[in-house]
């Protein structure tokens, strides 16, 4: 998977270690070598899984002697730090390889006598020489991974992107609210799994989040039309679409969801008959287990009849939850005398920082809500929650969350599947 | 026929409220009141903010254990009142449900005003084994109340006076309009001013388009107000309306300066650049409003905006502001000139004064850049000069600056 998110990235890697084994390495230098094999000059079709794995286990006799250690970068070059007295062991393995890939231009020698496929170094003359190449490799790998991320966030930002389109007009809006009276929503629903995540272990659901994809709607009602495009225009729509989750939730397939739930709201929508009708319909135990989200933006629209209305829900037993928070609207929120349960703080690519100043005063204003309080949502790539982490947040929302929990239900479903042929 | 009851006259016929199922229930136990219990909400007494049918709603359902689990009964009086008939109703077990409905209203001053005694300007509670003939001369004075506010609500029903609540087909429609009419005339403008210890100083007026006389222009028969967000979407059109009349003003005439309310859309709109052309080097001429769900909808444009706006010398003020935001955020960092603080012009200060120190404490760091706007009384000023402010806006205002330009010293 393109964005798998594996446990191993998160150890340090094989460039960082060789680093250290050669800062290490400075006071045993002596009768030391290092081959560097260049195994990322080599045509594509020679450098797959199967040809990498053939040339490592060329110096395995070496390693499993204990008189080498082999590293396998990310760029798929090996190198191989041995002792003087397997130099002609290594230089067996190298004559294996070149007869290996001997139809690759890389092989092919050139005028100036220069071999493009090994690098030899002595490590007592050299020592220099290789720390500044363990250096260099660390710096390339920090900057791959980095462009890796760039495209990862540019790929996610395209998608937000493609979804623009001519901007809504009040006209387009009728129309569309004129289509929502009649269309069947329910395919429409969505359900997102805000998970616990500490380390690397896998997600733990903590709730999930029902709701109208407007990707969804837009595609089904009104292609072409960018429905955020106006502030406005689209909290009157959403106040719409309330109206619609309300009667889809109380129809008995969400009932039955296993879990506790949440759902957006407006502060009006909850004060209105369609919210009394619903809360008729539930359960006083099952309202335990429902959480309402509610937008910064409406809540600030009017405090009074927001209090009003958090006093009305809490009463009756529903939690809350507040949700559109930013980096910059995070340290304004008092969480606890405004009475919500949880907060959502929505990850953007630039919130992630180097800056440790920034990072400690991000980590205050999270400890300041309660981390356990936070939850981070669209959080679309593994950067958002690697950043998360380090900010102290502990529940993660989006769809890189999504990803992961489907990548450990596969995992469970092999597991499972070897213990019954087992 | 002389044996068959008598039809007197009913004084709750054709009142809104249910009265008359409680003159019912009342005649019932005349003969059997042993335990029974009378409750008087006086929902009528708060702010008409808080008694909108949505609260009413919500209020009555506090009762609902009650009225299923015992013999209890609640009545919604026309005037939206709520009356708790009930027998052999464990007090406490009534407590439980009056304590929720202060919770509710916690913020109405009708609630945090009341002394700490017993709380009768909320609920009164009536023994009917004594008090029997009390509530009977309450309950008439309730009907009398009730029949007046029926025969109002006839001849003023809100969609009558207000018009239709808007949608968005109606919307387009009065944007349409609005594009094409003329509004210059519809312009008035209220003054703000700073009082100090030599007597009062205009800071500016501020210049808006009533939004009474915008209706009847653009949207007769439509309520235009009805709904939070389309009206919003509405004013931005307004918007470019008003920077276009505004923009022939003189900016480099001699005067205070004008202050007037726009979206941050529209600062961000090359519309407004237009208008900052026109202004000139005369910036500190215009203060511009931003309202605060605005300002708290996208930070990050609001500081565009205030940079902007800041750029040209313009200066800027957050509008709206409820009281009660101070105590959940500090609007210091977002570094504007002007705050401005909406008075309910109801608060007296005997209802206040728990809170008096609770708001001065909130408007320490911000004193100097506050404006208390809705200033309807002097009592309202008084208010605000114990808190410590010293910038006001309101009807008030108005009275006394027009004194002043009479006087000949504005």
């Amino acid at each position: 998977m393109a964005t798998g998110f594996d446990s191993q990235r998160r150890l340090p890697s094989q460039e960082k270690l060789f680093l250290d084994y050669v800062q290490r390495l400075h006071d045993h230098k002596e009768g030391r070598r290092l081959l560097h094999i260049h195994m990322s000059g080599l045509r594509p079709y020679n450098r797959r899984d199967h040809h990498l794995r053939i040339a490592a286990n060329g110096f395995e006799q070496v390693i499993k002697s204990l008189q080498g250690q082999l590293f396998t970068l990310a760029s798929s070059d090996l190198i191989l730090v041995f002792r003087r007295e397997a130099q002609s062991e290594v230089e067996t393995s190298v004559v294996k390889l070149r007869f290996l890939f001997g139809d690759d231009p890389l092989l092919i020698p050139e005028s100036d006598g220069v071999d493009r496929f090994c690098t030899w170094y002595d490590a007592d003359a050299q020592y220099t020489d290789i720390l500044d190449l363990a250096r260099s490799l660390v710096a390339d790998e920090k900057a791959r991974e980095a462009q890796v991320e760039a495209e990862q966030e540019a790929k996610a930002a395209l998608r937000v992107k493609q979804e623009f389109g001519e901007p809504i007009t009040p006209r387009t809006l009728a129309r569309l609210e004129e289509a929502l009276s009649r269309a069947d929503l329910s395919n429409m629903v969505r359900r997102q799994y805000a998970s616990a995540i500490v380390g690397s272990a896998a997600p733990q659901p903590v709730f999930s989040e029902l709701f109208i994809s407007i990707g969804d709607l837009r595609e089904a009602m009104t292609p072409g039309i960018d429905l955020a495009a106006n502030r406005w225009l689209f909290q009157h729509l959403t106040s719409v679409l309330d109206r619609r989750v309300l009667s889809l939730l109380r129809k008995d397939d969400y009932f039955t969801l296993s879990g506790d739930i949440s759902f957006n709201l407006n502060v009006v929508t909850l004060l209105s008959p369609e919210f009394l009708a619903f809360d008729d319909s539930v359960t006083a135990s099952r309202r335990g287990t429902m959480m309402v989200e509610l937008q910064r933006i409406d809540i600030f629209r009017d405090l009074g009849a927001f209090m009003f209305a958090r006093e009305f829900i809490k009463e009756r037993g529903y939690r809350l939850c507040l949700d559109g928070l930013t980096r910059d609207t995070l340290g304004f929120i008092d969480r606890e005398g405004l009475g919500f349960d949880l907060v959502k703080l929505i990850w953007s690519p630039d919130m992630a920082t180097e800056d440790e100043r920034e990072i400690d005063h991000l980590r205050d204003l999270v400890a300041r809500v309660g981390g356990d309080r936070v939850v981070m949502s669209r959080c679309d790539t593994r950067q958002s929650i690697d950043f998360g982490q380090a900010i102290g947040v502990g529940i993660f929302q989006g769809r890189h969350v999504e990803n992961l929990i489907a990548e450990e239900h596969r995992k469970q479903d092999l597991l499972q599947r070897k213990r019954r042929r087992g | 026929m002389e044996d068959t009851v008598p039809t007197t006259h009913n004084p709750t016929l054709g009142i809104a409220g249910e009265e008359p199922p409680l003159v019912d229930h009342l005649r019932r136990i005349r003969n059997n009141r042993q335990g029974c219990i009378a409750i008087h909400i006086h929902l009528s007494r708060l702010r008409p903010y808080h008694r909108e049918a949505a609260h009413v709603r919500i209020a009555v359902r506090a009762f609902e254990n009650l009225s299923n689990n015992y013999d209890a009964n609640l009545y919604v009086a026309a005037n939206c009142d709520l009356v708790l008939m009930c027998r052999d109703v464990r007090v406490n077990d009534i407590d439980v449900v009056i304590r929720k409905l202060r919770n509710l209203f916690a913020e109405d001053p009708l609630i945090f005003g009341e002394d700490g005694g017993r709380g009768e300007r909320f609920a009164s509670w009536y023994d009917l084994e004594i008090d029997y003939g009390l509530f009977q001369s309450m309950l008439d004075d309730l009907i009398e109340d009730g029949l007046r506010i029926t025969e109002d609500k006839d001849a003023a029903s809100s969609e009558v006076v207000l018009g239709k609540p808007i949608d968005a087909r109606a919307l387009a429609a009065v944007v349409d309009r609005l594009q094409h009419t003329r509004i210059a005339d519809l312009i008035s403008h209220q003054a703000a001013v700073e009082v100090g210890g030599d007597g009062g100083r205009l800071l500016f007026r501020e210049h808006y388009v009533s939004i009474a006389d915008l209706k009847k222009r653009v949207a007769p028969g439509v309520h235009i107000m009805s709904d939070f967000w389309l009206f919003l979407y509405l004013t931005e059109i307004l918007d470019r309306r008003i920077l276009a009349v505004l923009g022939r003003r003189d900016f480099a005439a001699p005067g205070r300066p004008i202050s007037l309310n726009l979206n941050i859309s529209t600062v961000l709109s090359a519309d407004f650049d237009a208008f900052a052309m026109r202004v000139g080097p005369n910036g500190d001429k215009v203060v511009v409003e931003l309202q605060q769900v605005d300002v708290f909808a996208d930070l990050r444009l609001f500081r565009e905006a205030r940079d902007r706006l800041r750029r040209r010398g313009f200066a800027v003020l957050i509008d709206g502001l409820h009281p009660l935001a101070l105590q959940y955020f500090d609007p210091l960092p977002l570094d504007v000139d002007y705050i401005k603080i909406n008075w309910s012009g109801n608060l007296l200060s005997s209802e206040f004064k728990g809170r008096l120190r609770q708001v001065r404490d909130s408007l320490a760091e911000i004193r100097d850049t506050v404006v208390l706007a809705r200033i309807d009384d002097e009592d309202a000023i008084k208010v605000g000069m114990e808190i410590g402010v010293t910038r006001f806006q309101g009807r008030f205002i108005d009275r006394l600056v027009s004194a002043m330009t009479a006087g000949g010293r504005a």
